[in-house]
């Protein structure tokens, strides 16, 4: 027979843990949110966004890729992608997305070393196996 | 990169919490359970070699063996059938969820997808 107040004990613990675990990872992100690296990459991402010729070779890039713009006639992909990267623009957004990214980095190392698993990489949303 | 005191705390006691989850701790038991059995690890590393030399194989555009196809077909399904491999597997999928989660939360406060960016 079960007994009702292990019952009642277990489940609480059970949804303290997650919620526990969320309020966590919310105030780590807060806190990440607050540094300048983080600021950075959302001002330049603003930024990198409103640029005509980022936007316009992103959209070239991206028709290149795509099954009907393969064969068309102009720019290869390594050409367009050479002159995007040469817009000090896209120069200065990638520098601090970089930024960034050692930051997470460095949480990551952190996070990974206390659980004994790594996170991050553990953490990506999985898609459904379908091929979709 | 060295981090402030705010944020290396707050990792820390993140990963330590995830870390006394039910779901990590069963993960980590059967992940150390078939480190501990030989037959096991060897079975692993076997099939690691083969695909490594089939993808090599492939990738310098030689024909592939179909002799040594099978064997890799064979052992692919003993180690999915290997008990403490399937175990933990399964209990990794367990954890995945569990992080997957924590990982979101992070990111719907930040805007940003956090574990895409720290790989």
């Amino acid at each position: 027979m079960v007994d009702i107040h292990l019952e009642t004990e277990l489940f609480p613990s059970v949804e303290r843990s997650a919620e526990n675990i969320g309020t966590l990872a919310g105030q780590l992100a807060k806190l990440l949110q607050q540094t300048d690296e983080f600021q950075e990459l959302l001002r330049l991402a603003r930024l990198v966004n409103l640029d005509p010729d980022v936007n316009r070779l992103i959209q070239q890039i991206r028709r290149r890729e795509s099954a009907y713009g393969g064969n068309e006639n102009g720019p290869t992909i390594e050409e367009l992608q050479a002159e995007l990267e040469a817009l000090p623009a896209y120069q200065t957004y990638v520098k601090a997305e970089n930024a960034a990214r050692d930051l997470f980095q460095s949480v990551d190392q952190v996070i990974s070393t206390s659980a004994g698993i790594d996170f991050a990489i553990n953490a990506r949303r999985q898609g459904c196996g379908c091929g979709g | 990169m060295i981090l402030n005191d705010e944020i290396q705390q707050a990792a820390q006691k993140l990963g330590q919490t995830l870390h006394e989850t039910t779901d990590v701790k069963m993960y980590l038991q059967a992940a150390q359970a078939a480190r501990d059995d030989p037959e096991t690890t060897a079975l692993e590393e076997k099939l690691l070699v083969l695909y490594q030399r089939l993808a090599n194989q492939e990738r310098s555009g030689q024909a592939l063996d179909q002799t040594e196809l099978n064997e890799y077909y064979q052992l692919r399904e003993q180690v999915r059938s290997n008990p403490l491999i399937a175990l933990r597997d399964e209990q990794l999928q367990m954890v995945k969820l569990k992080f997957s989660d924590a990982g979101q939360m992070m990111t719907s406060v930040m805007g940003v997808d956090f574990s895409a960016l720290a790989l």
